[in-house]
């Protein structure tokens, strides 16, 4: 398929893969799936990730040499979209093949990605991204760990990373370090990747509030990393970092963000006994439930024309911004309403509840979504300075040497 | 209908030349000391141009357009804060054509089509934040009577069109305002350039449209109406940016503070929701559900903007000179002269209720 396809190809190419999924994604769904087994699950999606890539499914936009499926943007889009349309063991590989294999393709050495790639893609390797640390999370720049050469021209990496998602089951990872703490913080930087099981790498899980055990901190020890596994020159890791975070510029979400659907809200209040009244006569209620579904409304708009854009090979704006702002608030605001509703029955979460179906579950849930991938705050000055053109904030970092930047 | 996208940019560009040049900011402040009057230099412009005949059919001197094209005029309108009463018009229009008879058609949609007659809309009655399942206008043996208490260009319209109910059904109503029986008294509203009157009608004739349907010509008009929220919307959003880069104290200018930006920001979230659900609704005539998410959007992001846009100027955004005004009077005018946002919500909710995968994206 040509990097323009036309509306016909693109329709047959959503036909095609909706027929697909509809024969091969339910036995990788729903009761199919292996929640109370971890090593069970994961093993089910590395085998859904098999079955797609012998599809052309797994890493569409990559090239078919290493098994990718030699399609666009578009075509992944549209795929993803049809994809989350069922509760597929997905999300094992989504980091991996989203960003660290992409920016592999583009900064690997041929011999390098012959020899990764095609592991990667068929999901046999999972990659993770060892970007945050505890000091840099929303400022990525100013990360410590530390990245010194040795006597071979060699790489030592001492320090700490935290909040990598799947780095307990990842065999690779990219990485950012800081080469030199003399200069400007986003000019000392530099970029590798790595074995995780090299010596003096030391991976714990974080749980979450929510119980989920999908984030992780990683020490490093003196883990040594071969000069030719850096991607770009050295001091150029902020770009590399930030040319990997724009390869996903639009990524298709479920509007739900993995909780439950505004229509199962409807039905609860609907189902809700209030003062012998329904809930959904209650104003409040209503009020909510229609603040909800007039979002959900634009975004599905916003998100047509995203797809448009794309599809005609422009670029797409700050829709996704938008859209993960207004999502993750939104989930809060109606787990919280639908706790509301039960009353104290609000509080329970029954024996095999998900996210997708129980709003207590949801609302423990919600807070990290308003975090991971852009808090708040981050998205809302992204949509301030580059669609409105507004100042950055007072920046006193700025042009100091890292190392005389004040609790750095 | 669909509009080819070539003849909508054209018109868009017309469109916001000549908004452009005609001051509507000079105009609304005039009219906001004159009340029942319309901004008549501007209208007899839009007339030449033809903006009024947009939704008409050709057999009548229309253009024969789609909605989407009214919603480009409506959007340039809002925008400016023009005070021509051309969303009330072709409301106007589209009712008559749809459900009108032959008669009706051939009486008012040329003349409405051309500008040189003014039609209003309207329902409002005192103590009723929507539209009542009872109206305040009784039909008995052909003729009307009662009071509308607010009917927007009540003061300058030469028909209206309204809902009385027909044997038990809610119906719209044609009415001459021109006839002997009927009394106007202008009333005085946060925004005169709306020309609003109370009209009483003492057994005045009317023709009642057949099979009209009340709910889908407030749908109509709510999606007309959100291109001019989104709009008008815009306008602010741009005018507190563009203070907020250049109006500086303690030495930086105030959108370097995320108490500033943070809130255009969702200023510009609300405005693109808008943008987006009546979007959606211009796609799905007659989709209560859609209209209203238009109708909702719309009233939240202009009332927010218009809002917002004055806290931003601090105390220069309350003087008279400052456009500040002229919006937050015109947004909280354009969020209640189709009934109250609680009311449109209660339409909504009640569509949701009956088929609420409809909250998940699909089509009622």
């Amino acid at each position: 398929m040509t990097m323009t396809a036309s509306v016909a190809e693109l329709a047959d190419y959503r036909t095609t893969a909706r027929l697909w999924l509809a024969e091969h994604a339910p036995r990788f769904s729903g009761s199919n799936r292996k929640r109370d087994d971890f090593q069970a699950d994961l093993a089910l999606g590395k085998a859904w990730q098999a079955l797609k890539a012998n599809h052309g499914y797994a890493a569409i936009t990559l090239p078919k040499i290493y098994g990718g499926g030699g399609a666009s943007e578009i075509e992944q889009l549209i795929f993803t979209e049809e994809e989350l349309k069922y509760d597929v063991p997905y999300d094992y590989h989504a980091i991996s093949l989203g960003m660290p294999v992409p920016i592999m393709e583009r900064h690997a050495t041929p011999e390098q990605k012959q020899r990764y790639l095609p592991a990667a893609i068929r999901g046999e390797d999972i990659w993770c991204q060892l970007f945050s640390e505890p000091s840099a999370g929303s400022d990525l720049a100013a990360l410590r760990l530390q990245a010194e050469v040795d006597a071979q021209g060699d790489w030592l990496l001492n320090g700490q990373k935290l909040w990598t998602s799947w780095a307990h089951v990842a065999q690779f990872a990219i990485v950012i370090a800081r080469s030199d703490p003399t200069v400007a913080k986003h000019a000392g930087l530099t970029f590798f990747f790595l074995d995780m099981r090299s010596p003096g790498i030391e991976v714990r899980p974080i749980e979450r509030m929510s119980g989920d055990r999908d984030v992780c901190e990683v020490f490093f020890d003196n883990v040594h990393v071969p000069d030719t596994q850096r991607l770009g020159k050295v001091g150029e890791g902020f770009r590399l970092a930030l040319e990997t975070l724009m390869i996903e510029r639009y990524s298709v979400s479920d509007e739900s963000s993995g909780g439950p659907k505004l229509s199962q809200l409807i039905a609860l209040a609907d189902d809700t006994q209030a003062d012998g009244k329904s809930a959904l006569d209650n104003a409040v209620v209503r009020a909510l439930i229609a603040e909800a579904y007039v979002e959900l409304e634009g975004l599905r708009s916003i998100h047509e024309r995203a797809m448009a854009a794309i599809a005609a090979g422009e670029e797409p704006g700050p829709e996704g911004a938008i859209r993960k702002l207004l999502l993750a608030n939104q989930r809060q605001r109606l787990a919280t309403l639908a706790m509301d509703i039960s009353g104290p029955c609000g509080l329970l979460i029954p024996k095999g509840a998900t996210f997708a179906d129980n709003f207590a579950l949801s609302w423990l849930d919600a807070p990290a979504l308003r975090i991971a991938g852009g808090t708040d705050e981050i998205l809302r000055n992204t949509i301030a300075e580059r669609v409105l053109g507004l100042p950055q904030d007072h920046r006193p970092d700025k042009g100091v040497p890292f190392n005389q930047i004040p609790n750095s | 209908m669909t509009t080819d996208p070539d003849l909508l940019a054209e018109l868009r560009c017309t469109v916001d030349a000549v908004l452009t040049a005609h001051d509507s900011a000079a105009a609304h402040r005039r009219l906001l000391l004159s009340q029942g009057e319309i901004d008549r230099g501007l209208w007899e412009q839009a007339s030449t141009l033809g903006w009024s005949s947009l939704a008409a059919d050709e057999s009548h001197g229309g253009m024969g357009l789609g909605t989407d094209a009214i919603c480009v005029i409506a959007e340039a309108c809002g925008r400016s804060v023009a005070n021509i009463p051309l969303l009330s018009n072709a409301t106007v229009i589209h009712a008559l054509s749809r459900w009108g008879s032959l008669g009706l058609q051939a009486d008012w949609i040329p003349n409405l089509a051309s500008g040189a007659q003014i039609g209003a809309f309207g329902f409002a009655a005192d103590c009723q934040w929507g539209l009542s399942p009872t109206p305040a206008l009784i039909l008995e043996d052909g003729v009307v009577s009662g009071t509308l208490a607010f009917v927007p260009y009540g003061a300058v319209a030469d028909v209206l069109i309204s809902p009385v109910l027909e044997n038990g059904s809610l119906r719209l109503v044609c009415l001459d305002l021109r006839a002997a029986s009927v009394q106007r008294s202008i009333v005085n509203t946060v925004d005169n350039a709306r020309a609003a009157a109370a009209l009483t009608f003492f057994a005045t004739p009317g023709e009642v449209l057949a099979e009209s349907d009340v709910m889908a010509l407030l749908n109509y008009s709510a999606v007309l109406t959100a291109f001019e929220q989104v709009g008008g919307a815009t306008t602010c959003l741009e005018k507190a940016s563009e203070y907020a880069r250049t109006r500086y104290v303690f030495g930086q200018p105030i959108a370097r503070f995320q108490a500033i930006k943070h809130r255009l920001a969702d200023m510009y979230c609300k405005i693109e929701v808008a943008r987006g659900a009546a979007l959606r609704a211009l796609t799905a005539p007659d989709q209560v559900a859609r209209a209203a998410a238009a109708r909702l959007g719309g009233c939240e992001a202009y009332d927010y903007a218009a809002r917002e846009a004055i806290q931003v100027h601090g105390g220069i955004g309350v003087t008279w000179e400052m456009d500040c005004h002229l919006h937050y009077r015109r947004a909280r005018t354009l969020s209640l002269e189709l009934g109250a946002p609680m009311w449109w919500r209660d339409q909504l909710i009640d569509v949701l209720r009956a088929t609420p995968n409809c909250a998940d994206g699909v089509t009622e």
